[in-house]
C-alpha cells in the first residue's frame, strides 16, 4: 500500500494575503465556568471558534451555553439535531437567555481522564448591523465511561441583536472549565 | 505580511487504486488539522481512520446519520479505528471532512469530529476519542478488507495555527 508521505506547503512564488487568521486562544483555568473571547476585532467578515472542553465537576457531562456581548437577556434561540447516548437521534430547541448545546457535551471527572469534547462554532457576518447573528455548531464527544453518554450535536442558533459581536462567552451548565479546555478564535476575511 | 493560518500540508489524487493512504511525519507546527477525503465513484464500502499506527481498543466514537428514510446512531466504545462511514452504502463519491483538535497536545487524549456526506446514502456527523496523549504524527485512512480507493480519489490535509 502506498505511503503518500507528507510534505509542507511550498507557499507558492508570489505573495498572498491570508484570509483565515488566528485571533486568540483562551484556555480554561480550573476556576471559572465561563471562557470568554473578548475584544474581537471588526476587521473580518466571519468568525470561527474551534474548541476542546472538559469540566472538573463530578459529572459525566454538562451542557454548554453560548452568549454574545455579555447579553444575558432572552435574546437567543437554538435548535439542535442530537444524539444523546444510545437513544437515537432527536431534536430540541430553546428560546432563552443563551444558545444551548442541548446535550451533556462537556465531560467531567466521571469520564476517563484527559478525554475532552470538541467542536466548531461558525458565526457568519458577525459585525453586520443590518441583521441578527446566526451561529452554527458541530460538536461531540467520544466517551470511555459508558455508552449512554455518547454525544453528537448539530446546532443552529440565533442572537437577536443587530450589534456587531465584540465578545463571546462559553459557559458551563455548572462547575468550572478544566485547564485542558481551549477555545481558539479565527477571523475569516471577505468582501 | 500576516502569518498564514489555514495551510495546505498535502494534496493527493490517486492515479492507481490503493487500500490505504498515509500522511506521515506531520508537522507539529499547528494547533489543529483538517483532513478532507473524497473517494471516487469506484471506491468501496466503509471508511476507516487510525492515527500513529495505534490499534487495539484505543478508539471510541459515536455518530448520527440521516438518509431520508430514517435516522440512525452508531457507536463503539472500544475498537481499533474511527468508522467515518460506519454502515453499508459505501464511501463512493462521499465527501468526508475530519477535524483533529489540539493534535500536538500531550496533556489530553485526542478528539476528532467528522462529517461525511454521501450522495445516495445520507449525511453523517461523528465524534470520537483516541486514548493517547501522544502528539499525532501520522494519519491513515483506508477501506475495509480487500476493498480499495479508486483512481481519482482525493485526500487533502491542512494545518491550522493557533
Amino acid at each position: 500500500m502506498p505511503n503518500i508521505g507528507f510534505w509542507a506547503t511550498s507557499g507558492g512564488g508570489a505573495s498572498y494575503a491570508p484570509s483565515f487568521e488566528h485571533i486568540a486562544t483562551v484556555s480554561g483555568t480550573d476556576s471559572s465556568g465561563t471562557i470568554s473571547l473578548t475584544s474581537i476585532p471588526s476587521t473580518y467578515k466571519h468568525l470561527q471558534v474551534r474548541f476542546t472542553g472538559r469540566t472538573t465537576a463530578n459529572t459525566s457531562g454538562y451542557q454548554m451555553y453560548i452568549r454574545a456581548n455579555s447579553d444575558t437577556a432572552s435574546n437567543y434561540s437554538s435548535h439542535v439535531l442530537r444524539r444523546n447516548g444510545t437513544s437515537g437521534v432527536t431534536a430540541a430547541y430553546n428560546l432563552t437567555s443563551y444558545m444551548n448545546s442541548n446535550v451533556e457535551l462537556i465531560p467531567g471527572s466521571q469520564e476517563t481522564a484527559s478525554i475532552v469534547a470538541a467542536g466548531i462554532v461558525d458565526i457568519l457576518d458577525y459585525k453586520e448591523t443590518s441583521k441578527f447573528k446566526t451561529f452554527r455548531m458541530s460538536a461531540g464527544m467520544g466517551t470511555k465511561y459508558t455508552s449512554s453518554v455518547f454525544q453528537n450535536v448539530l446546532m443552529g442558533g440565533n442572537w437577536r441583536s443587530t450589534s456587531a459581536i465584540t465578545s463571546l462567552d462559553f459557559t458551563l451548565y455548572a462547575g468550572v472549565w478544566s485547564s485542558l479546555s481551549t477555545f481558539s478564535l479565527y477571523g475569516i476575511k471577505g468582501e | 505580511m500576516p502569518t498564514p493560518t489555514y495551510v495546505p500540508l498535502a494534496n493527493v489524487t490517486l492515479t492507481s487504486t490503493a487500500s490505504s493512504v498515509y500522511f506521515s511525519s506531520i508537522s507539529q507546527s499547528y494547533r489543529h488539522l483538517v483532513l478532507v477525503v473524497a473517494p471516487s465513484s469506484t471506491s468501496d464500502t466503509f471508511l476507516y481512520l487510525q492515527m500513529n499506527g495505534i490499534g487495539g481498543s484505543s478508539y471510541t466514537w459515536g455518530s448520527m446519520m440521516g438518509d431520508g428514510s430514517g435516522t440512525y446512531v452508531n457507536q463503539n466504545m472500544s475498537t481499533e479505528t474511527f468508522d467515518l462511514v460506519p454502515n453499508v452504502g459505501g464511501a463512493a463519491n462521499a465527501i468526508c471532512t475530519v477535524n483533529f483538535f489540539d493534535y500536538t497536545a500531550t496533556n489530553k487524549n485526542k478528539a476528532i469530529t467528522w462529517r461525511t456526506d454521501r450522495p445516495s446514502n445520507g449525511t453523517i456527523q461523528g465524534a470520537g476519542t483516541l486514548t493517547t496523549t501522544g502528539a499525532i504524527t501520522q494519519i491513515r485512512v483506508w477501506e475495509y478488507g480487500t476493498n480499495v480507493f479508486g483512481i481519482g480519489s482525493t485526500f487533502a490535509l491542512y494545518g491550522i495555527a493557533g
